[in-house]
């Protein structure tokens, strides 16, 4: 188990250079700039741009010197945003996304799991019905039409929460219920799929069978199980989360790590993308990882080879 | 002998599965709908051009019908901004919207679900390596792949078959078309991964069960094993699943158009046509809520149907 | 019939909850927009436009970025709050040489930075210099070019000295041309214009044009291996980089300023407000180079100074009181929101979380309802406008005909009224923002038109004439039938035209409309091409793209030369492949000319040149369509949205909120007049009493 886990956390470095070394080909290869605009710039400030930011080395140089750094954990300065590191970047806005994708899925998880154990419990019941149409509900409306919705009703016909902008709790309670619905109805429907499933086996029927009484089975048994997909959903979920939303960030104006990120692809700007890439590679992987291991502890007759 | 015995089973098997699908009211719902919704989407805007003359890229002539019109006899979905015809929008906007639902769907199934079941069962070195590889691409930013398969493949290095597709399907002088062929197959690349890694999660639980156990001894073939015997246990999740990955293919369709990426104006679809609408929710709410009524719909019934589908095609459930 | 009535019930509720629908969103509401409340605090909150990619003003080159760093820098002049005409700012008057190439500044002795350091003329130098270091790399230098061997030494080029110690001049080269243009009026055989006090400099610098040849030895020999006679010229001599200090810059004494152009500019001055040219600290600068306009060393030297920066949350500036206009500016402080989602800032608007917008941040949808809040709503025309551009390098679309029919063949009437702040245009140069210009180029339409056996009105007729399209391309070969209602042109290669555009709802709209207006007045359906706008640069600025391509362009000052200087030099920036040497000397010769209105109607001809080539395809002319509170004064909508800060104030007392935005332009209001006034009476001085030395 042990050699296991350090295995595979040995292993994430190298494959995250081998994702950023993907991604660079991407960004190069994409067309367009950084320094364009609609304004076409005179060839000698094209030149000074180019020099003062190494593109006028040969391409393997640049990727050497680029690589170098990012072994040494420097992803250097910002193209679009001059005199910002990426380092500093990632760390000033983490914190937003972060904040608000965590509330959200503790929010998803509450009413995820509790909607979907019961709608498994009472399968074909009135419960069950109404619990996966709202899931499904949930599911249908995307979030770039779910915030604007709650805005027009709960910031500018009832004012109770502000529409829009970071600060205070009230601020936080918009985003995070918009953010949650997806995941929530997500995670209710693969608690019910996993329940069911799981105590149709033999081991629940031998379990009940032996007497045990129902919330035993349920709780420590079956809920064990059945909730296998929810958490190799969770990985990644909760990965990307953290990584911030774009769409919630751009409907609240949060400045969160996921908007971020789609301007700097957008922007061409290299070191940033490929900085945030970095991160969000090595949390995937960490995220994923800790789902293997987890699926050890909910069911055992998963074996770690 | 034995392979017709073989036939006769796999006849009856599905025909039980199709008679349990029909007891099941909702999933029959699921499947009506879906049938209209796709027979419209097919046929209608040929029919709504026949009787009213409607069409989603015309705009009317006079300067006063340029503007967004409420719900009316005429137009029973209200115009857009441009006074088009919103019904007939909607109606085309659905063939694209479909069209990427389904398409991106299927891939993700066949390449997700073998992908998926081969990394579990064979496990070791193997098992390692392919996750991996998976790891890699979900940390790949998806819309950096959409650019450069866009802009790599776009303009005249689209490939034949591309264009060939774009052509029979929105007809002659449509090139931009292709570019919505093109998002198909990225969005196909990027949806299969979690379909790994649940169908692999799956076949890793399932892969020292008895009935495994018994094939193995019994010399069935390990393509057998993986596909006759493990597969087939892991449906209800898959199906849930694909049923799963529509809607979310089709919110990244939307999130796409949104960034300029995704379908090629003047054809829309529905979560295009939702993106627009709902920047007009305070003013013309009738742009946001039959797109989104449509489209909620469409998701809701194929979610039904996904469920009845999982109930009939696993016998198990009956015995619960 | 008992049967149906369930279905007649649904109908029903069907059609009352459309009504509901349409009363919702066509009720007339209150006087105003949302909540009306001013703040508490005197600090205004505004939207700015995207996240501030440097506080550097020489890097940045957009329009969020400016209205930000016109609150924290001051330069030597600074926009008319209404108008955007310079006004003295830092520079407390001028004058301008009888040639137009030299300007003095003189400078006010009480301005400072925010750390309390005076601000001299050796500042400017110091800030201009900066400006065109190739190693700062600023993307806006081009705009400086006029300033002599300022675009040498940014491009990093080389005096060319012969061992005698002369160096070559430019002259030296040309070949003489019939049209040689005769020396500038006032220069005498030194060099020299007199102009202002003597110094060595200013002899160097009023000397003829030097040649440069670019430093980089492989670069001079390709170019010398192009042109003999530079081969010639080059043969044994010794090259001297450009310097900083060599450019046309140059501290007279502490508080006077010389500026030397290459060639006169008339609208020079009011380039001079752009971010580039404003004063940065040199000591601050020099001591932490690139960290300079970090929060804990940055110096500013606007109205305000910087108080608070969190990326894509908030940027606060507070007013700084060094600064020398101090005691008049109004506002303790502005909150710069940067947001660029539409719908956001509107609910942030409406829930009165902010007081002013920016520029089209109004949706085109919302138009209708918006329009009755005129106390909040403005819909001035702009400084910019909208167009297509057309590839004259590659048929079809080479041919001018073809050309003209594209052109002729959209209905910008409907346009305007689908897009609702776009106003007709047919012509390059915005319309409604340079009246003048307009007068002249009326006078000299009417001219040359009458040439063609034609007249005003039948130009302006071209706003839409489809009948005259489809003759125009029938006459290119590609015949146009008529079938019923509809028109066809299948010979039309349509694959090798396209629409391409950026994403933004806005191109997206009308790209949709005029491919809807082709489609049924010529019969041909141009495919529609939307990338991204990364995507879309390198197609549009290497003329790469396949017919027609969207393009807008914002004046950087208030002079139609901004527009037409688009096309102006064979490697110019109008993304069409079009090029006329013709057309140059047109706007040579106008800005050789002194008089204003003469130079207008020289403009004017170019302008009417170029238009019989519909390179582009005109669309229209850009509203301002952005939102302030009532209650925010001071603060208008110009033609550029480029507001400078100390003018806007906060009115608590509702009487005096403003009533209706399109009166503001031309309302007084005292307060604001009597600053300006104020501020101008230095430069109106000066310009009397020079009048009156000229008369003695």
């Amino acid at each position: 188990m042990l050699s296991f886990i350090l295995r595979r956390l040995l292993i994430i470095i190298p494959m995250a250079l081998l994702v950023i070394t993907l991604t660079w080909g991407l960004i190069r290869l994409a067309p367009g700039n950084f320094y364009s605009s609609e304004k076409k710039l005179p060839p000698a400030i094209e030149e000074n741009i180019k020099k003062k930011y190494g593109l006028d080395k040969p391409w393997y140089d640049q990727y050497g010197i680029m690589m170098l750094n990012i072994v040494k954990l420097d992803f250097g300065e910002s193209l679009k945003y001059q005199g910002q590191s990426v380092n500093e970047i990632i760390g000033r806005h983490l914190p937003y996304s972060a904040t608000i994708g965590i509330l959200a899925y503790i929010l998803a998880l509450i009413i995820g799991l509790s909607t979907g154990i019961l709608a498994a419990l009472k399968q074909n019941s009135i419960w069950d019905y109404g619990s996966m149409a709202l899931a499904m509900l949930g599911l249908s409306i995307p979030n770039f039409v779910f915030g604007p919705i709650l805005v027009s009703v709960f910031a500018l016909w009832l004012y109770l929460f502000p529409p829009a902008r970071w600060g205070g709790l009230p601020a936080l309670v918009l985003p995070v219920i918009t953010l949650s619905a997806i995941y929530a109805a997500y995670i209710a429907r693969l608690t019910r799929a996993g329940m069911l499933e799981v105590m149709r086996s033999d081991y629940i029927r031998t379990a009940r069978a032996k007497g045990l009484d129902e919330k035993t089975v349920l709780l420590k048994h079956a809920l064990r199980g059945g909730i296998i997909p929810v958490v190799s959903f969770t990985g990644p979920a909760l990965a990307g989360l953290l990584a911030g939303t774009v769409v919630v960030e751009r409907v609240f104006a949060i400045p969160g790590l996921g908007n971020i990120f789609i301007q700097s692809v957008l922007n061409r700007d290299e070191p940033l993308t490929l900085g945030i890439v970095a991160f969000l590679s090595i949390l995937i992987m960490l995220f994923n990882l800790a789902v293997d291991i987890s699926y050890g502890f909910l069911d055992p007759r998963i074996r770690f080879d | 002998m034995e392979n017709r015995q073989e036939i006769i089973k796999g006849t009856s098997l599905w025909g039980d599965a199709w008679r349990r699908l029909l007891k099941n009211k909702l999933a029959v719902f699921g499947l009506i709908v879906m049938v209209i919704m796709i027979v419209a989407v097919v046929i209608g805007p040929s029919i709504l051009y026949w009787t009213t003359g409607f069409t989603a890229d015309a705009f009317p002539d006079s300067g006063d019908l340029i503007k967004s019109f409420p719900p009316s006899l005429m137009h029973p979905m209200g115009t857009d901004e441009g006074g088009r015809d919103l019904f007939a929008r909607v109606l085309q906007g659905g063939r694209i919207s479909l069209m990427v639902g389904l398409i991106s769907t299927v891939v993700s199934l066949f390449v997700g679900v073998s992908y998926g079941a081969i990394a579990g069962y064979m496990g070791g070195r193997i098992d390692n390596l392919m996750m991996r590889i998976v790891d890699m691409i979900y940390a790949i930013p998806y819309i950096l792949i959409v650019i450069v398969l866009l802009s790599v493949f776009g303009g005249q290095n689209t490939p034949g078959w591309v264009q060939f597709l774009s052509e029979k399907v929105g007809g002659a002088g449509n090139q931009g078309l292709s570019q919505i062929f093109l998002l198909f197959f990225a969005l196909g690349l990027v949806s299969w991964l979690t379909m790994a890694r649940v169908v692999r999660g799956q076949v890793l639980s399932l892969k020292h069960q008895e009935f495994v156990l018994a094939a193995k001894a019994t010399g069935v073939s390990t393509f057998g094993i993986i596909f006759r015997h493990l597969v087939p246990n892991t449906l209800g999740p898959v199906i849930v699943y694909a049923t799963l990955t529509v809607p979310s293919v089709m919110l990244t369709e939307a999130f796409l158009s949104y960034l300029g990426l995704g379908v090629q104006a003047p054809f829309a679809s529905w979560g295009s046509l939702a993106a627009d609408g709902v920047k007009n929710i305070a003013i013309f709410p009738w742009q946001l809520l039959f797109p989104g009524l449509t489209m909620a719909l469409t998701l809701f019934s194929l979610n039904f149907l996904g469920d009845g589908l999982r109930d009939a095609l696993d016998p198990q459930t009956r015995k619960f | 019939m008992k049967v149906r009535q369930p279905r007649l019930k649904a109908i029903a509720a069907y059609f009352a909850l459309c009504s509901i629908i349409s009363s919702c969103s066509t009720s007339a509401g209150s006087r105003y927009f949302g909540q009306v409340e001013p703040p508490s605090k005197n600090i205004m909150r505004y939207v700015s436009g995207g996240e501030i990619e440097s506080l550097d003003p020489p890097i940045t080159n957009s329009q969020p970025d400016a209205r930000i760093l016109i609150s924290l820098f001051d330069g030597l002049v600074e926009y008319h709050p209404k108008t955007m005409e310079p006004i003295p700012a830092i520079a407390e008057s001028w004058e301008t040489s009888p040639d137009g190439t030299e300007y003095l500044f003189h400078l006010r002795k009480n301005a400072k930075f925010s750390n309390g350091d005076p601000i001299a003329a050796n500042d400017f130098v110091y800030s201009f210099r900066r400006g065109f270091t190739p190693e700062l790399a600023s993307r806006n230098a081009y705009l400086g070019y006029y300033i002599k061997y300022s675009e040498a030494f940014n491009a990093g080029r080389s005096f060319v000295k012969d061992p005698s110690g002369q160096f070559v001049l430019k002259k030296d080269l040309a070949e003489k041309k019939p049209h040689e243009p005769s020396p500038a009026p006032g220069a005498s055989s030194d060099g020299s214009d007199h102009f202002g006090p003597d110094s060595e400099f200013h002899r160097y610098i009023d000397g003829p044009e030097r040649l440069t040849v670019p430093t980089d030895k492989k670069e001079l020999a390709a170019a010398a291996d192009k042109d003999p006679k530079l081969k010639a010229a080059i043969q044994g001599k010794q090259f001297v980089p450009v310097m900083a200090e060599d450019i046309g810059v140059e501290a007279v004494d502490d508080y006077t300023l010389r500026l030397k152009l290459y060639q006169p500019a008339p609208f020079f001055l009011g380039l001079l407000a752009h971010q580039f040219f404003r004063v940065v600290p040199q000591k601050v600068i020099e001591k932490y180079g690139n960290n300079w306009t970090r929060i804990e060393n940055i110096v500013t030297s606007g109205a305000f100074k910087l108080a608070v920066h969190r990326p894509y949350d908030v940027l606060t500036v507070v007013r700084d009181p060094n600064n020398w206009d101090a005691a008049n500016v109004k506002l303790d402080g502005i909150e710069f929101y940067p947001l660029d989602e539409q719908t956001t800032m509107m609910n942030l608007y409406k829930a009165g979380s902010v007081d002013a917008l920016y520029n089209h941040t109004v949706p085109a949808a919302w138009f209708d309802t918006i329009k009755q809040y005129t106390a909040e709503y403005s819909l001035q025309p702009e400084v910019a406008d909208e167009f297509y551009v057309i590839n004259v390098k590659k048929p079809p679309m080479n041919n001018v005909k073809i050309r003209q029919a594209f052109a002729l063949a959209i209905d910008r009437i409907s346009l305007a009224e689908f897009r609702k702040t776009l106003k007709p245009l047919i012509d390059m140069t915005p319309e409604g923002v340079f009246p003048k210009y307009e007068t002249a180029r009326d006078k000299v339409y009417s001219e040359e038109l009458a040439k063609q056996g034609s007249s005003l009105a039948d130009w302006k007729a071209r706003v839409f004439e489809p009948e005259k399209a489809r003759k125009l391309l029938s006459e290119a070969g590609f015949p146009v039938i008529k079938n019923g209602d509809n028109y066809s042109c299948p010979s039309f290669p349509v694959d090798k035209t396209s629409i391409t555009y950026n994403t933004a709802e806005s191109n997206k709209s009308v790209a949709e409309f005029v491919q809807a207006q082709w489609k049924q007045n010529l019969g041909i359906t141009v495919p529609l091409k939307n990338m991204e706008f990364r995507t879309f640069l390198p197609l549009l600025n290497k003329v790469d793209y396949d017919g027609i391509a969207r393009r807008g362009w914002v004046g950087d000052y208030m002079d139609p030369y901004t527009f037409l200087s688009l096309y102006y030099s064979e490697s110019n920036e109008g993304a069409t492949g079009w090029w006329d040497p013709k057309f140059d000397k047109m706007l040579d010769d106008a800005n050789k000319t002194t008089d204003p209105q003469k130079r207008f109607e020289t403009l004017a001809h170019a302008e009417f040149y170029i238009m019989q080539q519909q390179i582009i395809i005109p669309l229209g002319t850009n509203t301002t369509s952005w939102m302030k509170k009532p209650y925010i004064k001071g603060f208008y909508p110009n033609p550029g949205t480029l507001q400078p800060w100390k003018f806007a104030y906060i009115e608590r007392d509702p009487n005096k909120w403003t009533t209706d935005m399109d009166m503001i332009m031309k309302d007084e209001d005292p307060e604001v007049n009597a600053q300006i006034d104020r501020l101008t009476s230095t430069q109106t001085e000066m310009e009397r009493s020079k009048a009156a030395t000229a008369v003695k």
